[in-house]
């Protein structure tokens, strides 16, 4: 069972790390809107 | 019963995952040539075939149940092998066990000395293969595999379940708090934008949906490659609809505001973890209604001093053989079937009689494995090992009950059957209903309720409300002693509505006791009886041992007669230290012309008391009686007034005259007695009795009485279970006590009414669900935690049944 999770915390920090890389060298600057997101589920 | 041409097997199945899933393999398996009858129990896993071994054989059925997309599987034994001096003897005693019915695989290792063989346990025990062995002219000794066996697969299966379930709880948690943020009401919660970024979502959720639900798609492709469809198929259509939507939104939302997209990986991530947390949840309490079993097999030993080359040597019970000569100290557990040769203890029988007083054996008597030796050091020879064992019979019957179905079951079966496709159906039109008239246009609106409807409908409540009722039902009925033969008559004992007691052995002990003497005139007593007893002596009749058993308590020594000669349906006529002996009845009497006109009112008090009286005359006259009775168990009283609460009524079936039948029926508290019936007329008084409209349980000793046990709707064997007793009734009662009949009715009513609540939660939980889903009230994920809640309540309800109390 430990590997397992050992597995998915690696993994979730892989993705984690990835989308910092990516926020810090080619995300566009905008603004985020939840209100949107919200709205849309709603 | 089985036809006599025909064989059953059993088979232990994985794959499984709803009632679906059950049928198909039982409706292929029916339709192969040879096959009489298949059921597969869902809960324990496990296919019971009965076929014609002439047509079709067990590899048949192994290659279906493999074609339908699921495995078989088999127990591994290793033994270490002697004897071995080249190939050409590893390659015979491969050849030799490959060639036994069950075993699946076998390979020897010359090196190592050793051997593997895979098999199927139902079919052919550790025994049978080391007897092969031995009868190739090698030696084998047992290495069991504790990790390969059955019940090692299925805890390995539940840890790797659990694995599943943290890794994808682990990347489901991101996307549930994502998903928080959706809602009004929780809007306060800080959600982090990387959480909110479709990329980020579908690479937490794509591992959860093709890794971990990969089990859901294999399964879903092998039943509709089959053409039939089950929970799996509902469980990848609706996650993969909420995937595959999200993914195609997130291809469109490239290039513009990454945040404006309508995602749905939470719902089937958090749906694929909430259906792995049922799955678990169920098999765990899956496992626990065998426990049963399990307590049933704890109470074996587990090693046995035998005797071999002279020397006394432990060694593990698989390798105990029939005839071998085993040694049991004190303290020590009997550990297979057996004859005493030498020495005398008290044993403990309490385990399968129910008895808590120690028997007293010697040589001679026989002794049950798994009883307890309490204070004797004794010499047992083997005549029953493995699986012929008194106990591993038990097992076997209540495996078999466990396994079977009860006919209330095939309603469910038929049910979820045809309700996948069903659910497929109502969920396409609910989507349409949705996309084109309650919400025009809103393909995200009508997915949703879509979805939400293909998850709340699965039927896995279904398919499990029976079953686990009855493996709990009839688990929890063998710990007080009742075997039930299989489901149906778990579930058709609590219609019954008239008992009939058989009184020998049944009402009474069985064993008539010396209880009356009467002697005539100056006749001195001691001297009377110590003539009785000498003539009784060569008789081999149940009253005469009693007759001549009471005397010797007496202290009194008997003479060998002189002549003896037993006239049947009269009496005896022998001659005693010089003295002619008449000992019977009063056809005896007449026929010898002697005249017992003053013994007239003696004898017929004696049989208004239930009493059997036998007159005697010394040379040609009159010398007194003789009477004996059969006591009765002290419990039959009180355990008829139980039945009477229950409303039920109870009749007592004899051969005995009406004085002494009525006698002992009002003693006990019987209203009814059927009297001087023949042991073959048994039968059709139970068949009386049922053409009035009476649902008839007949209970007797099951040897005699078989005829009728077999007609009456229910027959109860009484004794200490023992193969004679099982293999005629439909239950038996292991103590030898009739409180175990109330018993009996009480756990068919408890069960059959927990199979009823299970039933009636998991159709109203469907027939519920589904309209409440596609009217939009119910969101996926709260779908799919209901569904795995549906499932786990089934059988946690079911698990009630362990510790119910029916005294």
């Amino acid at each position: 069972m430990k590997k397992w999770a050992g597995a998915a915390i690696a993994y979730l920090v892989l993705v984690m790390a990835g989308y910092a890389v990516y926020d810090t060298f080619w995300a566009t600057q905008e603004p985020v809107s939840h209100d949107i997101e919200m709205e849309n589920h709603e | 019963m089985v036809d006599a041409a025909l064989k059953e097997v059993h088979l232990p199945i994985s794959g499984m995952t709803c009632a679906a899933c059950s049928s198909r393999i039982e409706k292929g398996l029916s339709k192969l040539d040879g096959v009489q009858e298949a059921s597969v129990n869902l809960a324990l896993e496990k296919a019971s075939i009965k076929y014609n071994p002439e047509v079709t054989s067990v590899e048949a059925f192994e290659k279906k149940i493999e074609d339908l997309g699921y495995s078989v599987v088999s127990e591994k034994a290793e033994f270490e092998l002697l004897g071995m001096t080249c190939a050409a003897c590893s390659g015979r005693i491969e050849k030799g066990l490959n060639k036994l019915p069950g075993v699946k695989q076998a390979v020897v290792n010359l090196a190592l000395e050793t051997g593997t063989v895979e098999y199927n346990p139902e079919q052919i025990s550790i025994q049978d293969m080391i007897m092969k062995v031995e009868n190739l002219g090698y030696q084998a000794k047992v290495k069991m595999d504790k990790d390969q066996d059955i019940a090692g697969y299925r805890e390995k299966e539940i840890e790797k379940q659990k694995g599943k379930f943290i890794f994808s709880l682990i990347l489901s948690i991101p996307l549930f708090w994502s998903m928080v943020g959706h809602f009004e009401f929780t809007s306060f919660i800080y959600v982090p934008d990387m959480f909110m970024n479709p990329w980020v979502q579908l690479a937490l959720a794509a591992p959860v949906q093709f890794f971990i639900g990969k089990q859901f798609y294999v399964g879903a492709y092998k039943a509709l490659k089959n053409k039939s469809a089950n929970m799996d198929v509902l469980v990848a259509l609706g996650t993969s609809a909420a995937f595959f939507y999200s993914l195609y939104q997130s291809i469109l939302s490239i290039g513009s505001s990454a945040h404006m997209v309508e995602l749905y990986y939470e719902t089937s991530a958090i749906l694929i973890t909430l259906i792995i947390l049922g799955k678990l949840f169920e098999a765990r309490a899956k496992g626990r209604s065998s426990e049963a079993i399990k307590k049933l097999m704890g109470l074996q030993a587990k090693t046995a001093t035998v005797l071999r080359e002279g020397e006394e040597i432990e060694i593990p019970l698989e390798e105990v053989i029939t005839g071998e000569i085993i040694f049991v100290k004190p303290g020590e557990k009997i550990p297979v079937d057996g004859e005493i040769i030498e020495g005398q203890s008290a044993l403990d029988e309490s385990m399968l009689t129910g008895e808590s007083v120690p028997v007293d054996k010697t040589a001679g008597d026989t002794v049950i494995g798994s009883t307890i030796n309490k204070n004797g050091f004794l010499k047992i020879k083997a005549t029953k090992v493995g699986k012929d064992t008194a106990l591993s019979q038990i097992i076997k019957v209540v495996e078999e009950a466990q396994g079977s179905k009860a006919p209330i079951q095939r309603m469910a079966d038929r049910i979820s059957g045809i309700f996948v496709p069903i659910v497929v159906a109502i969920a396409v039109v609910t989507f349409l209903v949705w996309y084109i008239w309650v919400s025009p246009g809103n393909f995200a609106d009508a997915l949703e309720k879509l979805i939400a409807v293909l998850v709340i409908a699965c039927p896995c409540a279904l398919g499990l409300a029976t079953p686990t009722s009855i493996m709990a039902g009839s688990g929890r009925a063998a710990e007080y002693g009742v075997l039930f033969k299989g489901g149906e008559h778990l579930e058709l004992t609590h219609e019954i509505t008239t008992v009939v007691l058989d009184k020998t052995g049944t009402v009474t002990h069985g064993k008539p006791v010396l209880t009356d003497v009467i002697t005539e005139g100056s006749v001195e007593e001691r001297i009377f009886l110590q003539l009785v007893g000498s003539a009784e002596k060569q008789s081999e009749h149940p009253l005469a041992e009693a007759i001549v058993k009471g005397i010797k308590d007496k202290g009194i020594t008997l003479f060998n007669p002189v002549e003896f000669e037993a006239i049947p349906g009269y009496g005896i006529k022998a001659k005693v230290d010089g003295k002619e002996l008449l000992i019977g009845t009063r056809r005896l009497m007449d026929k010898y012309d002697v005249n017992v006109q003053s013994a007239k009112l003696e004898m017929e008090t004696l049989e208004e008391n239930g009493k059997t009286a036998m007159l005697v005359a010394v040379d040609g006259k009159y010398a007194g009686i003789v009477a004996v009775a059969d006591t009765i168990k002290e419990t039959s009283r009180d355990a008829i007034n139980r039945l009477r609460k229950l409303g039920i009524e109870v009749i007592m079936i004899t051969g005995d005259n009406k004085r002494t039948a009525q006698a002992i029926a009002e003693e006990v508290g019987i209203d009814s007695a059927i009297a001087e019936v023949l042991p073959e007329g048994k039968a059709e008084e139970v068949k009386k009795l049922q053409n009035q409209g009476k649902k008839v349980a007949m209970v007797g000793d099951g040897i005699n009485d078989a005829p009728a046990l077999a007609v009456a709707d229910i027959g109860m064997a009484i004794g200490t279970g023992t193969d004679v007793a099982m293999e005629t009734a439909d239950i038996t009662l292991m103590r030898g006590d009739l409180n175990s009949i109330a018993d009996a009715i009480l756990m068919s009513k408890k069960t059959i009414r927990n199979i009823k609540q299970n039933l009636f939660w998991a159709f109203g939980y469907n027939t519920l669900g589904i309209p409440v889903a596609a009217l939009g009230f119910l969101a996926p994920w709260l779908a799919g935690a209901a569904m795995a809640f549906s499932s786990v309540s089934v059988v946690l309800n079911a698990l009630r049944l362990q510790r119910v109390k029916i005294k």
